[in-house]
């Protein structure tokens, strides 16, 4: 019997970057959404601000309420990555334990 | 005394490497136990019912812009004494309710972040609808406060959909 740890860590390693993928393409659009998002945000608020239908003070306001949107939109990203992270870093674990115990199988 | 030795290099007949069958196996099991443990958790689980939480706060938050916005811009702030008196302390409510339920779960700092700042954001649309200048309810501001909402809940609805992700293998 022989078992190659070289293989069993490349399999793991692919296992996790496959569960990981998925997070990395939705944080990616998350960050463009977002952006977007934003620009029209203070876009409409720079109008209407020119356009004296928004007072400065309420422009003030608002500009400071566009921030903490900012802020919620940069936490969803941080909830992404962080799903995306665990997926792979779980997948990896799962795939190295069974190449193991399947090694192990063997060996007994 | 004389202590076992083993031979430290490969059988070139059987292709295993030594320490000995007895011991690799040992390692192997070691090994194979460490790592069956070994699992992260660093977000909490989806959870169907703060996405439909967030479903029930959007209807409530959309309605309200669109109903104001439906008014004439002279008749907004009456109607905020009067018909559409108890909507904005209705929403209140419900993010209130649902930013406690994100706080009593385990490892959910997003979407904790994403409750309060949109509560915040709407305390502060409220009071500045009360309180504020001229152009606190013109058709610009409301536009603006809406789209700052919708903002927030968007991240509300993608912080918890994200951690779809973190269980699919």
């Amino acid at each position: 019997m022989a078992f190659d740890l070289g293989t069993i860590f490349k399999d793991a390693l692919q296992a996790g970057v496959t569960a990981a993928k998925p997070g990395g393409k939705a944080a990616e659009d998350w960050v463009r959404e977002s952006a977007k998002a934003n620009e029209k945000s203070l876009k409409a608020i720079a109008e209407g601000m020119l356009n004296r239908k928004i007072s400065k003070e309420t422009g003030a306001m608002l500009l400071r309420e566009s921030n903490r949107a900012l802020e919620s939109e940069a936490a969803a990203l941080s909830a992404i990555l962080k799903a995306a992270a665990q997926a792979g870093v779980n997948a990896f674990f799962g795939s190295l334990t069974s190449a193991l115990s399947a090694a192990l199988k063997i060996a007994l | 005394m004389d202590f076992p030795s083993y031979p430290l290099t490969a059988s070139r007949s059987t292709g295993l490497a030594h320490p000995p069958h007895g011991w690799r196996q040992f390692l192997l099991a070691w090994a194979v136990l460490l790592l069956s443990g070994c699992s992260v958790f660093w977000i909490s689980a989806y959870d169907k019912e703060a996405a439909d939480r967030t479903t029930e706060i959007s209807k409530q938050v959309i309605k309200f812009y669109q109903d104001m916005l439906a008014l004439d811009a002279d008749k907004r702030k009456p109607a905020l004494g009067t018909t559409l008196a108890s909507r904005e302390g209705d929403v209140e409510s419900l993010m209130r309710v649902h930013l406690l339920k994100e706080e009593a779960r385990q490892k959910n700092e997003a979407s904790i972040k994403v409750a309060t700042n949109m509560l915040a954001s709407w305390r502060e649309f409220a009071a500045n609808h009360r309180k504020g200048d001229k152009t606190a309810l013109t058709d610009e501001t409301l536009d603006a406060e809406r789209s700052i909402m919708e903002r927030h809940l968007r991240s509300a609805f993608t912080a918890e959909e994200a951690k779809k992700l973190a269980s699919s293998n």
